[in-house]
């Protein structure tokens, strides 16, 4: 299914789109949905005891240097860490760019650490260089039931590049007129 | 491989519902290969498999190609490939010339742990898998009539036809990488086998010697993705690629209507993550490099964007209009039996292994 805007108005700065260019939600792969470049996968796992006040812990401490983080892995548009049900639960969520487990595997390898430290506070979690990573993801995953993303066919790489374009014809142009 | 097509960029004129019969059927069970370093002593293992195939009952060839080099060594488009290659840990062969270290054994044959420490396992039992391999097999219809009118079109003063035919490969037509001589061919280079594959991307992380979406920096990009999370050595291919067809006659500029190009053939323990991943995620776009919908030049289908960047100062030019210069005809995927697993087979169906 594809929920979403159904005028046609520009006035919003909207990219034109006609009907039969808009892409259409498909499968991620082998969970979650996805719109043009951006998938989205929602996870919902239960935390180990405790594991609550250790992970809020370390995403308090983490936040200052997330963008720096993240700038390597290149692909997340967002994720959202949310603890819920008296601290015995973990919500999950992203948008990220491509299929479902493309660079998981690359994870495992590169970055096992850093993607193990925030997650091993979740029950049984087996380690994101384990073989049994894939299954425990998609286990816990909940592909959605609708999905909307306002520029479905900019990555995030597209977007930062664009957002160094836009500042450099800025640069250009007050040089220009100065 | 024809379930898989889609999502290998096979689109238009090289989706699976025009490949070549058998391929894209079921009619492949099996196939057989035979290589020589001549005509004699191919012949010769052409006459022994002729015998055995008229012994054996409930076989029939469904199709049959001969391939082989062309005497030049070169590729249709007049490239020189399969220089590189990983180099297998454990290889009782010395290394060819290169750049990188080995790479785990577990990446191209089962039975043993790969990169990431996992053993992979091919098909069941153990002795049929044991020291095998899957294997990806293309027959890809290359258009060099095509390819010479492009390059001759696009060739301006400044870029001439030869140089951007080596941008978009990445090596001269000699082999010379971009990268250790990105100005003009250099057979210093190509002629010595230490030096034509010794090089890296780290400084030139622009690619303003070798483009970033030239072809064999995108099909193996070496060092030169150290900005982001992604390990090489889980995607990489050993590949014994061939060439058939004739060569279109030097200078002529139409199609003459003849079939040529070439016979991919990559081998690994992981289809998805070293074939395909390296199909999808490098060659069937750029956003790995910032190059958003950016194809290889060389295998791009006209999905995408079809410019060809080449990074440049004060500014890049953009190639547009690129045509495809590859068509799939037909492939298929394989498992390949190691030699205890062929006379496991044999002995199985109650026959002696015979000669093998």
């Amino acid at each position: 299914m594809s929920v979403g805007p159904t005028s046609h108005a520009q006035s919003n700065n909207a990219p034109q789109t006609s009907t039969s260019s808009e892409p259409q939600v498909i499968s991620a792969g082998r969970s979650g949905l996805r719109l043009g470049q951006i998938s989205e996968l929602t996870i919902i796992a239960p935390l180990k005891p405790g594991g609550a006040d250790r992970l809020r812990e370390k995403l308090r401490q983490s936040a200052a240097h997330q963008q720096e983080r993240m700038a390597k892995i290149a692909t997340v548009h967002d994720m959202r860490f949310v603890i819920f049900d008296q601290d015995t639960r973990l919500l999950f969520a992203t948008a990220y760019d491509g299929d479902w487990d493309t660079y998981i595997d690359d994870f495992g390898t590169q970055i096992p650490d850093l993607l193990n430290y925030f997650f091993e506070d979740v029950e049984e979690f087996p380690g994101i260089e384990t073989p049994g990573a894939k299954d425990f993801i998609a286990k816990h995953q909940v592909t959605a039931s609708g999905w909307y993303a306002a520029y479905p066919s900019q990555t995030v790489r597209d977007i930062w590049r664009g957002q160094r374009v836009v500042q450099a014809f800025n640069e250009l142009i007050d040089a220009a007129q100065s | 491989m024809a379930a898989r097509a889609h999502h290998l960029g096979d689109r238009g004129e090289s989706a699976a519902e025009h490949w070549e019969a058998p391929f894209g059927t079921d009619q492949i069970h099996v196939a057989f290969a035979l290589f020589a370093s001549n005509e004699i002593a191919l012949d010769t293992a052409r006459e022994a498999a002729k015998q055995a195939y008229h012994e054996i009952g409930g076989i029939s060839v469904q199709y049959h190609m001969d391939v082989g080099m062309m005497p030049d060594g070169r590729t249709h488009l007049g490239f020189r490939d399969g220089i590189s290659n990983p180099y297998i840990d454990g290889s009782p062969f010395p290394p060819a010339f290169g750049h990188e270290g080995p790479v785990k054994s577990g990446e191209f044959l089962f039975g043993y742990p790969n990169e990431s420490g996992q053993i992979m396992e091919g098909p069941s039992p153990a002795p049929l898998g044991h020291n095998g391999s899957y294997l990806s097999l293309r027959k890809l219809h290359i258009c060099a009539a095509a390819y010479r009118r492009y390059v001759q079109e696009k060739a301006t003063a400044s870029l001439s036809a030869e140089r951007i035919g080596a941008k978009m490969v990445g090596r001269w037509p000699s082999g010379t990488p971009l990268a250790l001589s990105p100005e003009e061919d250099d057979t210093r280079l190509s002629e010595d086998e230490s030096r034509i594959n010794v090089f890296s991307y780290a400084d030139d992380p622009k690619g303003f010697k070798c483009p970033i979406s030239a072809h064999v920096r995108r099909a193996f990009p070496r060092d030169s993705l150290q900005d982001q999370v992604v390990d090489v050595n889980i995607h990489r291919l050993l590949r014994r690629s061939t060439v058939y067809g004739p060569a279109l006659t030097k200078g002529v500029l139409e199609d003459d209507g003849h079939d040529r190009g070439i016979i991919f053939a990559g081998i690994c323990t992981s289809l998805i993550r070293q074939y395909e991943f390296i199909k999808t995620e490098w060659l069937n776009g750029g956003n790995f490099v910032g190059l958003s919908t950016e194809q290889d030049p060389v295998t791009g289908n006209k999905d995408g964007e079809h410019t060809f960047t080449i990074p440049a100062k004060p500014l890049r030019h953009r190639l547009k209009e690129v045509p495809e210069f590859s068509i799939t005809r037909g492939g298929e995927y394989f498992f390949i039996p190691s030699l205890t697993a062929l006379r496991w087979l044999a002995e199985q169906a109650g026959q002696g292994p015979s000669d093998l």
